[in-house]
């Protein structure tokens, strides 16, 4: 996960930057360099898989906020306490 | 419009609506990523899939798709990002895969990112989450009286 980490790190260090010129994008960073941004994730993958395949390459949209996990996997009972 | 049946019937054993209690609407499907796909131009043909006929999870909790930590992590799919999530047991960080999620039965594939969750380590039977963002696409019908759950797209 080395690789990943670098193009996070990259991606921090150009936050203030991106979220200027790219809010709502969808940046694709590879080799520790930001190399564009596109209107939609699609766009973003497609370019990042013709480009590098599998990777590593960090696809982002700037300045997205955090999703939620369901909570019914969270609730479900490990075992059943009537038992 | 292709329609599945993602409830259960009642049988000797248990009934249908208890069935539906226990294991939540299920849909089977087809995981994997396929850098030789056309992903742009659906539905000229069929991804390779890495894991075939696993079941899944319709989870109108769910904001995304999700895929399986363990599975992602055994199948190699590409790790794109990671990202802290919030749920009833706080917060935390998980990694995104590129990836996709092939419904045979509905002849649709739904392509990419998608969180990991952990759902083998917690014991869930379940390799995905279907979220929200595949079910805005779709009609689903819950009848929790006879167990009997339908999807369509």
């Amino acid at each position: 996960m080395a690789e990943l980490d670098r193009e996070i790190a990259a991606y921090q260090e150009q936050e203030k930057d991106l979220l200027k010129h790219h809010a709502g994008k969808y940046v694709v960073f590879y080799d520790g360099a930001f190399v564009g941004a596109w209107d939609s994730f699609n766009a973003a993958a497609e370019e990042a898989v013709r480009k590098y395949e599998r990777g590593p390459y960090l696809i982002r949209q700037v300045g997205a906020s955090p999703i939620t996990l369901p909570a019914s996997v969270v609730m479900r009972p490990v075992q059943d306490v009537h038992s | 419009m292709s329609i599945v049946d993602c409830g259960f019937k009642d049988d000797d054993d248990s009934r249908g609506s208890q069935k539906l209690v226990e294991w939540e609407p299920t849909i089977q499907v087809d995981i994997g990523f396929d850098t030789n796909h056309d992903y742009a131009n659906p539905p000229t043909s069929t991804p390779d899939s890495q894991i075939t006929s696993a079941p899944a999870l319709i989870d109108t909790g769910a904001h995304q798709s999700c895929i399986d930590e363990a599975l992602a992590q055994e199948i190699k799919l590409p790790v794109i990002d990671r990202q802290r999530v919030s749920g009833v047991g706080g917060e935390t960080e998980v990694n995104v895969y590129l990836a996709h999620i092939h419904y045979p039965a509905l002849n649709f594939t739904q392509w990419g990112r998608f969180s990991g969750a952990r759902l083998q380590e917690g014991g869930q039977p379940h390799v995905a989450l279907i979220g929200r963002t595949l079910l805005s696409q779709a009609l689903l019908v819950y009848d929790g009286q006879l167990g009997n759950v339908t999807i369509a797209i």
